[in-house]
């Protein structure tokens, strides 16, 4: 318990000397453009296929389930509705909280272990705003961009299963994903993908910021970040999922 | 002057300073010798503020490092320069960048004035034409030089170095021992030096202290130290044990 307790406190400090690092974000503007396109359109393929196949099989599942007894519309609908509210912002977070997180932790563990980050500090400039403000405001960017691409193609891979092995016209299909398409819920989607891409590089950066004694810490530095991400992606999802819908 | 008063730190059961009351004289090179983990490093480590004592004072020309944070802090740490035992260049970044990270971060300097300040620097450590180079394709020596520049690049008063011979060969030590020197001499920049390397100590030392069991034992000139009776340092300077 005393652990758990020491934890937060430490992320919470951790997160309080984030905060005093803004005023400064002017600083590091080419910093989060560069970390903006690292997890962007590093992620960008994975993300494609994850989420394409995944619609797929929402699609496929959907008409499994109710097909002898519900209309085929129901299909085009089941997919969008779970790719805004749930798998697209979820399945993404996992995705790049499971690659990005990991990188995170392991760049700046390292930076920690050879004393690179101490570096920054005999020079000054402060190494939270230096390394971590820039990646957390890109995930924060980049989540939710990468959202959207994820809820497309979830829709896409939905529809070629429909059309191809379910044999359902694109018609009915467009339909389906018109009548259940509410921008509140898209919203509501975008703004946990925002989370998460905040918790991604917090939690990355966190641990790696906090590794010690060599590549055998960086090493479990990265498994704790890996673990608190996805476990913090559960819980924060059942908590802006209560707030929003 | 550096002004280091009743200094204590320990890690957990690990009493690693007891007190350290030593006095670093402007315009100089004081070396602090010591068995390894004898706390050279977390001495080093206390004065440029990136650790806090639990007990005592550090004072940089009347200022008490570990009292203040933040902006105060950073500004003190403007007028040193640090380099690492193992240099720690920020290996996603060229030499030029390297070097001029700190000025590009504190300075507001045109792109022709910082490549002649990185020219500048690296032609005083006898590295012109790395400026493209990555950490990764440098050998150990020249990482060290690079490192020097770096920490030179803001023109600090006080620089420190951190074991700067440990792990090269003897031709290079002696090297980044003359440049030392050299550097010192030219720039007249205060020096702290901690090493455990006897011959590096008595090149660049103007004035030695030796650390051991938490406390200084000694301080004088390199030539005291060679005179000094006391069983401890003899043994340190001679390499043996006596029973």
């Amino acid at each position: 318990m005393k652990n758990v307790v020491e934890y937060v406190g430490e992320v919470a400090l951790f997160i309080k000397e984030l905060f005093r690092s803004i005023p400064k974000f002017y600083k590091s503007f080419g910093l989060t453009t560069d970390q903006i396109i690292l997890i962007g359109i590093g992620s960008l393929p994975i993300v494609i296929v994850t989420n394409f196949f995944t619609g797929a099989v929402t699609a496929y599942q959907a008409a499994f389930q109710g097909r002898e007894y519900l209309p085929d519309v129901y299909i085009g609908m089941s997919v969008i509705k779970a790719f805004m509210i749930e798998l697209g912002p979820v399945l993404t977070g996992l995705i790049v909280g499971g690659r990005v997180g990991s990188a995170i932790t392991a760049e700046l563990g390292s930076m920690r272990i050879t004393e690179q980050i101490d570096a920054l500090e005999t020079l000054a400039i402060d190494p939270v705003r230096y390394l971590v403000l820039p990646r957390v405001i890109a995930g924060a960017i980049v989540l939710p961009l990468l959202t959207i691409i994820a809820i497309l193609m979830g829709c896409v891979g939905g529809g070629f299963c429909s059309v191809l092995l379910l044999h359902i016209k694109p018609i009915i299909y467009i339909e389906g994903l018109k009548l259940q398409f509410m921008a509140h819920e898209l919203w509501g989607g975008l703004i946990k993908a925002f989370a998460f891409g905040i918790i991604i590089a917090l939690m990355g950066s966190y641990h790696g910021f906090k590794a010690t004694g060599g590549a055998e810490g960086v090493g479990k530095a990265t498994t704790r970040a890996v673990v608190s991400i996805f476990i913090l992606i559960i819980i924060f999802d059942f908590i802006i999922a209560q707030i929003v819908f | 002057m550096i002004k280091i008063a009743n200094l204590k730190k320990s890690f957990n059961d690990n009493h690693v300073l007891c007190g350290i009351n030593l006095e670093i004289p402007v315009g100089s090179t004081t070396v602090v010798i010591g068995s390894s983990g004898c706390g050279k490093t977390v001495l080093l480590k206390h004065i440029i503020g990136l650790m806090r004592p639990d007990d005592g004072k550090v004072a940089i020309d009347g200022i008490e490092i570990s009292g203040i944070y933040g902006t105060g802090l950073f500004k003190l740490r403007q007028r040193m320069g640090m380099v690492f035992q193992g240099s720690a260049l920020l290996d996603s970044l060229t030499v030029y960048e390297n070097i001029s990270l700190g000025l590009r971060e504190h300075k507001r300097l045109s792109k022709s004035e910082l490549h002649s300040i990185v020219k500048e620097k690296l032609s005083l450590v006898h590295l012109v034409g790395a400026e493209n180079l990555m950490p990764s394709q440098l050998s150990g020596g020249m990482k060290k030089r690079v490192a020097i520049a770096r920490a030179l690049a803001i023109n600090p008063d006080y620089i420190l170095y951190d074991e700067p011979t440990t792990a090269l060969d003897p031709i290079t030590a002696k090297k980044i021992d003359s440049l030392i020197c050299d550097l010192q001499v030219k720039l007249s920049i205060t020096t702290i030096a901690v090493t455990h390397d006897l011959v590096s100590a008595y090149k660049i030392g103007n004035k030695i202290a030796m650390l051991a069991e938490g406390k200084i034992i000694f301080e004088g000139t390199p030539m005291d130290i060679k005179k000094c009776k006391k069983k401890e340092i003899q043994e340190f300077i001679k390499g043996r044990i006596y029973e």
